[in-house]
């Protein structure tokens, strides 16, 4: 598998820059105010050694923590409008998302694994595009390392990645099948919580 | 130490006794200058006035419409642009290693109407060679260090560059608005005596050249460039309108009555949204200097306040730019709520905060530091970072 | 080694077994191992009693699956399980926090150098995580042995297509058994048993045949029903003799002797044993001896030519025998007059023939006839014969052990419905129990065929060196057969779950393992054939190839 830079905007286009990273995480900024890939989605950072993540949260708000946002738009027809009529809002709010690293690219093979160090810091970051999507989901043995952070909700992030990597799959169902069957293995005593991730994953 | 409170709210008390005792007082007096405003007549003003002028050698402010007059908001254009431009510095601190000033200037710019964006940047310049850390007259053998109250003055007419600047990079066919914090003239400088080449650079040169370039602007579009001032502690027409008033003296040096404030008169005058009438301040100590490029200005309620724009004088004829910018500052006024939005916008770009000002001098140690020059820090410093017993 | 590697080194056949696996995950050798299935094995592919190998790290070890259950790692299964239409939940759950569980009884191990010796019984268990599989073609002739002249091909193990063998030397040396509720197929099932007896030549039968199924044919519920009897199949093997002659001849059947008892080869023992069957009281049976001292040979005839109650009187005063038991006595044994058999003035040698046909290795069976539904004729006759020809044998057996004459050839004696009068108390007291007690002390063993075992004498039942249990539906026939049988309470599972036909579970000596097996087919003319039967244009062909080949005249190739 290799990883390429897409066109923007879409998957497998650029994003945002990682502004904070460690070994089990990474924050990207975004390049566009709420333009965060969605919850659950395979990201990828860096051009040398390229770290893949799950998307686990995100947040906008004020860049400058001392300036909280105010409603403006008490008197407006629409949402739209309240943006249109405030355009400096667009600079002076910021979109960032954690992703949870979960394996990395030595050479040209995927490993399963953290990388042995984190992300650099303004790295490029791209959602992956179907191709490198199926590929990574050859494997699902991080689940249960993601089911145990402490970022957004595990659970809903979880299926979200699992619905994301189906879609990408000729037999969707097998695959979430497959790693049904490896969480519920990996994860004695929590068949419940299994079993409604499966769910929330093909609802 | 820590305050003694006790001591100070004696005295804060005190002071409270004062003001609440002499607010009758202020009452009258204002309740006298709004009558005057009321019942103004042109021509008893000016021959008070000149004979004002004569007898004081100083002038007072000139009407250019019946003060008494106010006038409503006009609509503003859906398609517009406003500007503003705000700065602040670091001064020299001879605690520093390095003598250097920072000028850091702010600018925003807003993007109404089709295609809504917003520009928000900074730009910060250290002054550091001998050369730029003075102000030296044309043959060079006189110089005057850059500091304090000249420091002030530089910075306001690099906001006043950086606003030509931005004028002249928007684009065309849209009306656009250009404020600046505080008055548009340079001001500061009437208070002690600067050498006259300091002046020349100041205001003749920095000042002139940046209103000639608004004027040049303003071919092909509608341009309104004003200075806004929020809570004006001004009273020139307070004491102008003294002149006016009953049996008053008019060889006596004005009066301020009881400290009443042109604001405070105009909050009595002034439905919300209007502006008053046009005014010209006069006599100024830097009119010589000005290039010409006299102002003038008009009080505003925007709701919450009356508050002060000073306009070039010129663009008091510029059709439409008058209204323009009174419509502007209303509807920025309501945006930002209270004080137009644009102005805080470049206010927050500009502002050095104490972190930074402390991570400055960090940067600036550290690098000399990198070559070997040695920094001491005066024991002052040291003992305001190090406080013992 | 893979996993792949490791179940192809098992000899694993494809279609010879569905292909399930499992591997060990505890257990021990007393209560057997448990095994996981494998995820993507079915719990419905393993049934009890299948035979199984798992390999250990240096041994393999060869079982039988005693049970089977579901199982689960989480409460959830049981608490919320997924509803029947969620099939992605069924699919995740299975085989992994649902799964099969099998207990798997441990009974054989092979070590890589034992490979000669074959398996020994397993005195150890294989390690977490052996591999568990079905037990492949290959493995089922290394443990039963292939088919021989000794080695009689019995039947299959379940779901397999490979012949079992029974090791009949192994089989002749004990007495045994064939137990099972009617119509499950132990009467098929005993026919095979001697034939084979009868084809491997280590035995020879003589079958007291209750109801006339062994000799020249007997009844099938299935296809026919008729099916062939021994007779037919190995004509110059067999001896039919007869107890009832009309019977034989309405079935079309001329014996080869017919068997008549005189009065006087009766003794007081003979009527000791029918104390059930004729409700004698114990004085009863105790005035026989007195009657036999008193008259001598010719005391029963005397006895029921007595009439009167005068004569009873005296006779009882005479003997100090209680009058009324005396009476008794009298009535009980007029029933044996009416037995056709019986010759109240004629000595007959009934046992000097069927000893002569033996002597001559050929197989004898005892049609009863109409007397078979007369439970005393059927005790009396097979206990009298039985009692004299055993006599005989320790005799000659004696005589070998001095050196003089040789050893009798090994008897096997066919008795049913054992648990009329092998009952507790009773059975020491018989032939029968002598004979299962002793072993082959006089080269004599019994094969008991039966459809209540709880009924039988507790010692002659554990003497049995082979049982043969097809289905048995009650819980103390089946403590019956399975006490004293090592690791007897897991084999309740197996013999539970038996098919009502034609399968069996086989047990004990004549076999290294217990195995469930379905017996082989009996009653189709390729069952016929398998056997060496040959009909008579086939026999013809064969007299005229022997012949060919002994005097010549058929060269070639």
């Amino acid at each position: 598998m290799t990883t390429s830079n897409g066109s923007s905007g879409v998957a497998g286009g650029r994003v945002g820059e990682v502004v904070r990273a460690s070994t089990t995480e990474f924050e990207t900024e975004c390049y566009e105010l709420y333009q965060s890939p969605p919850l659950g989605a395979l990201v990828v950072c860096g051009e040398e050694t390229p770290i893949f993540g799950v998307v686990a949260d995100s947040l906008t708000e004020s860049m400058d923590p001392t300036r909280p946002p105010a409603p403006r738009g008490a008197g407006m027809a629409s949402e739209r409008e309240v943006y249109a009529d405030n355009p400096q809002l667009s600079r002076l709010l910021s979109t960032r998302f954690t992703s949870l690293a979960v394996g990395h690219m030595s050479g040209s093979d995927i490993r399963w694994r953290l990388a042995p160090n984190p992300a650099r810091i303004l790295s490029f970051v791209r959602i992956c595009d179907d191709d490198e999507t199926r590929d990574f989901s050859a494997e699902v043995g991080f689940l249960p390392r993601l089911l145990d952070a402490r970022v957004g909700s595990p659970d809903e992030f979880v299926a979200a990645y699992l619905r994301r990597c189906a879609a990408v799959h000729t037999d969707p169902e097998s695959f979430v099948i497959r790693a049904g069957k490896e969480m519920a293995g990996m994860l004695p005593g929590q068949l419940r919580r299994v079993t409604a991730i499966l769910r929330t994953a093909t609802s | 130490m820590p305050l003694d409170l006790d001591a100070t709210a004696s005295q804060i008390d005190l002071m409270a006794g004062h003001i609440a005792g002499r607010r009758d007082d202020r009452e009258a007096a204002l309740r006298a200058v709004v009558a005057v405003l009321q019942a103004f007549d042109k021509d008893t003003y000016e021959e008070r006035r000149a004979a004002f002028a004569a007898s004081q050698n100083r002038s007072t402010v000139r009407f250019l419409q019946d003060p008494a007059a106010t006038f409503a908001p006009t609509t503003i254009p859906t398609d517009l642009t406003v500007a503003a431009v705000d700065g602040s510095h670091i001064d020299i601190d001879r605690h520093l290693a390095a003598r250097c000033f920072l000028i850091n200037i702010g600018v925003c710019v807003l993007t109404y109407g089709v295609g809504p964006d917003a520009d928000l940047r900074s730009a910060p310049r250290l002054y550091a060679s001998d050369d730029e850390l003075v102000i030296r007259d044309e043959i060079g053998e006189r110089s005057e260090r850059i500091d304090g109250t000249i420091l002030g003055a530089l910075r306001h007419v690099e906001e006043l560059s950086a606003a030509a600047n931005v004028i002249e990079a928007l684009p065309d066919g849209r009306p656009a608005v250009m404020l600046v914090d505080g008055p548009l003239t340079v001001a500061g400088l009437g208070g002690r005596v600067f050498p006259d080449f300091v002046l020349r650079t100041l205001v003749s040169e920095g000042y002139g050249s940046a209103m000639e370039r608004y004027r040049n602007a303003t071919e092909g579009r509608t341009l309104a460039v004003a200075g806004y001032t929020s809570l004006p502690g001004h009273d020139e027409v307070v004491r102008a309108l003294s002149l006016a008033l009953p049996d008053e003296n008019p060889d006596q040096a004005e009066p301020t009555p009881d400290g009443v404030l042109d604001r405070e008169v105009f909050g009595r005058l002034l439905p919300p949204g209007h502006r008053s009438a046009l005014f010209a301040s006069t006599g100024h100590p830097l009119e010589p200097y000005q290039q010409g490029h006299t102002t003038v200005n008009f009080y505003l309620n925007t709701g919450d306040e009356i508050g002060r724009a000073e306009l070039p004088a010129w663009a008091a004829d510029e059709p439409g730019a008058v209204d323009l910018l009174h419509a502007t500052l209303l509807d920025q006024c309501r945006r930002g709520g209270g004080y137009p939005t644009v102005l805080i916008e470049a206010h927050e770009q500009a502002i050095v905060n104490g972190r930074d000002r402390r991570t400055f001098v960090e940067l600036v140690e550290s690098a000399l530091a990198d070559r070997g020059v040695a920094t001491r820090t005066s024991e002052k410093n040291i003992s305001k970072t190090v406080r013992r017993i | 080694m893979t996993r792949a590697d490791e179940f192809e080194s098992l000899g694993h056949d494809e279609g010879s077994q569905s292909g399930w696996s499992g591997s060990v995950v505890g257990g021990s050798l007393s209560e057997g191992l448990e095994v996981r299935l494998s995820e993507d094995s079915s719990v419905e592919d393993v049934k009890v009693g299948i035979l199984v190998t798992v390999q250990g790290r240096s041994r393999r070890f060869f079982g039988q699956v005693t049970d089977v259950n579901l199982s689960a790692s989480d409460r959830a299964v049981g608490e919320a399980p997924p509803g029947p239409s969620d099939s992605l939940l069924t699919s995740v759950v299975s085989g992994t926090v649902a799964y099969g569980m099998l207990r798997v009884e441990p009974r054989l191990s092979l070590g890589t150098d034992e490979g000669l010796e074959g398996p020994q019984p397993a005195k150890t268990v294989p390690p977490h995580f052996s591999l568990v599989a079905p037990a492949s073609e290959s493995d089922i002739e290394l443990i039963f042995g292939k088919e021989s002249q000794r080695r009689f091909w019995i039947g299959s193990p379940l779901d397999m297509e490979t012949k079992l063998c029974l090791d009949m030397g192994e089989l002749v040396k004990r007495s045994n058994g064939v137990f099972g509720k009617s119509g499950t197929g132990k009467t098929f099932l005993t026919r095979l048993l001697l034939a084979g007896i009868l084809q491997s030549g280590e035995a020879t039968n003589l079958v007291f045949d209750m109801q006339s199924e062994y000799g020249w044919q007997g009844y099938s519920e299935g296809s026919s029903g008729q099916v062939k009897g021994l007779k037919q199949l190995f004509p110059s093997k067999v001896a039919v003799f007869s107890l009832d002659e009309d019977s034989s001849r309405r079935r079309g059947l001329t014996p080869d002797y017919l068997v008549r008892i005189g009065y006087e080869e009766i003794e007081p023992a003979d009527i000791a044993i029918l104390r059930g069957a004729l409700d004698l009281s114990p004085q009863g049976a105790e005035a026989a001896y007195s009657l036999h001292s008193h008259y001598g040979r010719k005391w029963l005839a005397t006895f029921m030519a007595l009439s009167g109650s005068e004569a009873f009187n005296e006779l009882a005063d005479r003997l100090n025998i209680n009058q009324g038991a005396l009476s008794a006595l009298h009535r009980r044994l007029t029933r044996l007059e009416r037995f056709g058999f019986m010759d109240k003035s004629a000595v007959h040698d009934s046992v000097n023939h069927i000893l002569s046909y033996l002597d001559r290795g050929i197989h004898v069976v005892l049609e009863f006839g109409r007397y078979g539904r007369e439970l005393a004729a059927y005790i009396l006759v097979a206990n009298l014969l039985t009692r004299r020809i055993y006599d005989r044998y320790a005799a000659s057996k004696e005589k070998a052990l001095a050196g003089e004459g040789a050893e009798p050839a090994p008897l096997v004696i066919t008795i049913e419905e054992a648990h009329k009068f092998l009952t507790p108390g009773v059975a020491d007291q018989t032939i029968f129990g002598t004979i299962a007690r002793e072993m082959r002390k006089y080269n004599v063993t019994l094969l008991v065929v039966d459809q209540r075992p709880s009924g039988i004498d507790e010692e002659v039942m554990s003497q049995l060196g082979t049982k043969f249990a097809c289905l048995l539906d009650n819980d103390r026939d089946v403590d019956a057969v399975l006490t004293g049988v090592s690791g007897g309470r897991k084999l309740r599972h197996v013999l539970a779950s038996l098919d009502s036909r034609q399968q069996a579970l086989v047990f004990g000596h004549a076999v290294p393992m217990p195995v469930e097996i379905r017996t082989r087919d009996y009653g189709t003319p390729e069952s016929y054939k398998q056997l060496g039967y040959l009909d008579e244009g086939e026999r013809k062909e064969q007299v005229e190839r022997d012949a060919a080949d002994l005097f010549g005249g058929n060269s070639g190739p």
